[in-house]
């Protein structure tokens, strides 16, 4: 159906895999095809929940600037206003945020990097499982940038101001481990068994879940 | 250096350091322990890339000198001015898009917690010690504290309020208001150091941006505040793609 995105249903259970190996970064064509996925398949689909997941080792290494910064300075020559390019790009953090309006659990099953972008949209999902190894952060001010896909909104709501200033600031990456601490994750387990977690998880919250329970 | 009733300014590279300065306790004679206006010229400073807060000598600040505030207390319109000046100080420090931290060592008490509270984080001596000692005298925290603290604690806020106990660094630590424990004896140069990890290598928009971006988080409802994100990060990544376009030619 999508070229990075895989799409499968497994016991009225949404599988949605990030396939664009090694390390299933979020280019545009990823972008495109959340916001079909998100506006055209998820709600007309026959799941009591959904599982988002990286193929292979890796969640996702987070959004590719490359194409970020091209499609800014494209639509940036063309209208001269960032306030429309930055409408233009508003639309990813509202389809990433809207996974709380679902009336499903969205659970995001974590294994290998999860950086960036990819961090943002797994805090936008209702419950996180990681693997022991997983490396979790948002590195953007590292390279001159901010988070801008809804990470500075759902972090500081998340944990103390001061730390979310801290890991924004220092773009430093975290363990699992530092972040079940925060409360920032739900659930670490053994890497070979985040996926196999993920749907026992999915099962049981889809039992009695109300759409009250989303987290921020 | 430069001074404002009992606190002085000065730069150090890139950071601002501003210090409490009036006897042993560092006691707040006054709710506006300084001028909001000398403040407001200070951090106006363009390359200004963090703050800290500090009190000279072994302690942060003791917060309000009883006898003063009796005295203070005397011309009710006096005082409730003094203190809507004092609370504008702490919203204005609050409000900075630049990080500000608290360096505290020894007593952090009243009025001088309040002043802590304000700061966008707290990092305390071993031996720091915490109170909000107001209910003791009849009087509750008037600077914000107790909005502050529940902020940021939530319940709890209410027994250390209620109570006036003295919590130790740690405990303060385990409840959430103090964000680190220093790991020299003097909590400012590990403040320094944790302002340097914030700031080296980002450029002044990076930092500001940001904690425009963290403040929204709190102040503006999820739409505005996405909204605000993105055309942050849009500014940022206008920067980056003219530089690299320089680069090129």
């Amino acid at each position: 159906m999508f070229k990075i995105l895989k799409w499968h249903i497994e016991d009225q259970i949404g599988f949605l895999e990030l396939s664009n190996p090694p390390s299933n970064p979020m280019d545009s064509v990823f972008f495109e095809e959340f916001y079909w996925w998100r506006t055209e398949v998820v709600e007309k689909a026959d799941v009591k929940a959904v599982i988002i997941y990286g193929h292979g080792r890796h969640f996702s290494s987070g959004a590719v600037l490359d194409d970020l910064l091209g499609i800014i300075s494209r639509s940036y020559g063309h209208t001269g206003d960032i306030k429309k390019v930055s409408e233009l790009l508003n639309n990813n953090s509202q389809i990433f945020y809207s996974l709380k309006d679902l009336e499903i659990p969205v659970i995001a099953a974590v294994r290998g990097v999860c950086l960036g972008s990819a961090f943002e949209l797994a805090m936008c999902t209702d419950y996180i499982v990681c693997g022991e190894k997983a490396v979790l952060g948002l590195p953007e001010t590292t390279f001159g940038l901010m988070p801008g896909c809804t990470g500075t909104f759902v972090l500081p709501n998340r944990i103390s101001k001061a730390l979310a200033m801290e890991l924004i600031l220092t773009g430093r990456t975290f363990s699992a481990y530092e972040a079940l601490e925060w409360n920032l994750i739900q659930k670490i387990v053994p890497t070979k068994q985040v996926l196999e977690n993920a749907k026992r998880i999915a099962t049981k919250l889809s039992l009695n879940f109300s759409k009250e329970l989303k987290l921020i | 250096m430069n001074k404002s009733n009992i606190t002085s300014w000065e730069r150090q590279n890139e950071f601002g350091i501003l210090s409490i300065s009036n006897g042993k306790e560092n006691y707040l004679n006054t709710p506006d322990f300084l001028n909001l206006e000398q403040l407001q010229k200070w951090t106006s400073e363009k390359d200004l890339k963090g703050i800290i807060v500090r009190g000279i000598g072994r302690n942060f600040s003791a917060g309000a000198n009883l006898e003063n505030l009796k005295e203070l207390a005397k011309d009710e319109y006096l005082l409730e001015s003094k203190l809507s000046k004092g609370k504008d100080i702490l919203d204005f420090i609050e409000d900075l898009d630049i990080p500000v931290i608290a360096a505290i060592n020894g007593v952090c008490f009243g009025g001088g917690l309040e002043i802590a509270l304000a700061c966008h984080m707290r990092i305390a001596s071993e031996k720091a010690l915490f109170a909000f000692p107001e209910t003791n005298h009849g009087v509750i925290p008037g600077l914000g504290g107790s909005y502050r603290l529940t902020q940021l604690i939530g319940n709890k806020a209410y027994e250390i309020i209620l109570n006036a106990d003295m919590i130790n660094a740690s405990f303060a630590k385990e409840l959430g208001f103090v964000d680190h424990i220093s790991d020299v004896k003097d909590s400012f140069d590990f403040a320094l150091q944790k302002l340097k990890s914030f700031t080296s290598d980002r450029s002044v928009e990076v930092i500001r941006y940001t904690m425009q971006a963290i403040h929204n988080a709190k102040k503006l409802n999820r739409e505005d505040a996405l909204k605000k994100e993105t055309e942050l990060f849009c500014k940022l990544a206008a920067n980056i793609k003219y530089h690299q376009t320089e680069e090129n030619d």
